[in-house]
């Protein structure tokens, strides 16, 4: 299992990707945890400004984890992803890109 | 606690004005606000001022620009809620009775600072990956469009009706009439938004005074329900559409407030900073059932002659969007509606009136603020009862 490090909340459990000194739910302490990289596309957008030192168009997508984050992620295929592809993630030069799950 | 009144209100001109200074914007719009209220610069008790880019000191340069210095005074970033979070505040300072007269006040100066959009933040960790404002509600559009099965066109149509509005608005630089086809035919921005579904930068100030003793208690509105809060921690899967649950939370708290519901309103002025804010929005407010708002601005319902118009001023689309200055200029349209004075925009019969700025950007949080108040009209103006 491909996995991506965030961190897991030591009272109530919550696993989260952004990064956080204490837990976003109850502000418990957290401890780094393994997240397996499995998620579905919840939402995609094809960019065309130049922001971020971004090369227009890129393509960002918000993907929903199996183990439970929302994480936004880039896109490096030409191909735009859409709502409900089956995609990895992975640590990328601007946070995290996305790629079609191997079926 | 005391009652709080809106006395005047004021706005700059709004547009690309690069010789305009902070001060000059500023005075515009508090010199506008003074006179209204009937009051001078020695009545203010205290000043709150909302900007979200002016650098460090502005506040004072301004008030000891306009003869304001010497009163308690603070500056608060919430985003695009910065200016109705100052009105917040100062509502607040007038019904606990610490103050009688503060003056809310918000500037900014979008278009001589920026080319094309906000830059994202480089140190917000989404920011860094390149989710400019407009990428993340093009986020939000996709899947809004997704989820209720709904074509581009019918977002698209509220940048048609807002900027319709705003061409009989004077302070709305950028009314135009267009086409839906006109619209979505408009350079693409983040898919499936196109550059008229986007609000303008501009340059700005407007300013209100708030008071609990109204010199001329016929055209002052009452703050009926004034809510403000943050955005609990948005990075979980969640069928909740970015935004959403905060504007339903803070209006859940307006309507207690005001013990009174959405269907009770009779003009609303809502963030439409891009199209789908105002679809997404009206629904988290209650105004219209989840999935079917579009239906509502297909239909005229929400469009000036409707039902409930909505954005009656043409919005941030028509207005353009200096950020701290925005939620006053929500609440100046506001304040002409419930005066019965918005001439050939004006809603008939406006009694009851909301507003709601949403202010976001910071990642994994649902909005950095939301502020939604209720206003009611002075009671011896406005239509009969």
């Amino acid at each position: 299992m491909t996995t991506v490090t965030g961190t897991r909340c030591a009272a109530c459990g919550r696993v989260a990707l952004i990064p956080q000194e204490r837990c976003g739910r109850c502000a418990a302490d957290v401890v780094d945890h393994a997240i397996d990289a499995r998620g579905e596309v919840w939402s995609a957008t094809t960019v065309h400004l130049a922001v971020a030192g971004r090369e227009p168009p890129f393509h960002l997508v918000w993907v929903d984890l199996d183990a439970g984050p929302r994480v936004l992620a880039t896109t490096i295929s030409p191909t735009p992803l859409a709502i409900g592809d089956r995609v990895v993630i992975s640590s990328a030069d601007h946070g995290w890109q996305a790629a079609k799950e191997p079926s | 606690m005391t009652d709080v009144f809106i006395a005047g209100i004021g706005q700059s001109r709004f547009g690309r004005l690069p010789e305009r200074s902070y001060a000059s914007l500023a005075n515009e719009a508090v010199r506008a606000a003074l006179e209204d209220a009937g009051l001078g610069a020695a009545d203010i008790d205290a000043v709150y001022v909302g900007t979200v880019f002016a650098p460090g000191g502005t506040t004072h340069r301004m008030l000891r620009s306009l003869g304001l210095a010497g009163v308690p005074a603070l500056t608060v970033e919430s985003a695009c809620a910065s200016g109705s979070s100052a009105l917040a505040l100062a509502a607040d300072d007038v019904r606990i009775g610490r103050h009688r007269n503060v003056l809310a006040l918000g500037v900014e100066r979008m278009a001589s600072t920026f080319e094309g959009p906000i830059p994202p933040e480089p140190t917000d960790v989404e920011g860094s990956a390149g989710l400019a404002m407009p990428a993340m509600y093009a986020l939000m559009a996709a899947r809004y469009l997704h989820e209720h099965d709904r074509p581009v066109d019918d977002i698209a149509r509220v940048a048609v009706k807002n900027r319709r509005h705003g061409l009989d608005n004077p302070d709305a630089p950028f009314g135009r009439s267009h086409t839906v086809e006109e619209v979505l035919a408009s350079r693409p921005i983040a898919d499936p938004l196109t550059l008229l579904q986007c609000c303008p930068q501009a340059d700005g100030a407007a300013a209100a005074v708030v008071t609990s003793a109204p010199t001329a208690p016929a055209d002052a509105p009452r703050i009926a329900a004034l809510a403000t809060t943050t955005g609990r921690a948005w990075d979980d899967s969640t069928s909740t559409i970015w935004s959403t649950e905060t504007v339903h939370r803070t209006a859940t708290m307006a309507y207690e407030q005001a013990g009174i519901g959405p269907d009770d309103v009779d003009v609303v002025e809502v963030h439409d900073a891009f199209t789908i804010g105002e679809v997404v929005t009206c629904e988290a407010l209650g105004l219209a059932d989840p999935g079917t708002y579009p239906d509502l601005v297909r239909d005229g319902t929400v469009a000036l002659g409707g039902r409930l118009p909505v954005n009656p001023s043409g919005g941030l689309l028509a207005r353009g969007h200096p950020l701290g200055a925005t939620g006053l200029a929500q609440l100046a349209e506001l304040v002409t509606q419930l005066r019965g004075k918005a001439g050939a925009r004006q809603v008939d019969g406006a009694r009851v009136a909301l507003m709601e700025t949403m202010g976001g950007g910071a990642a994994g949080v649902d909005g950095n603020a939301c502020v939604v108040a209720m206003l009611r009209a002075p009671s011896s103006k406005g239509a009969p009862a």
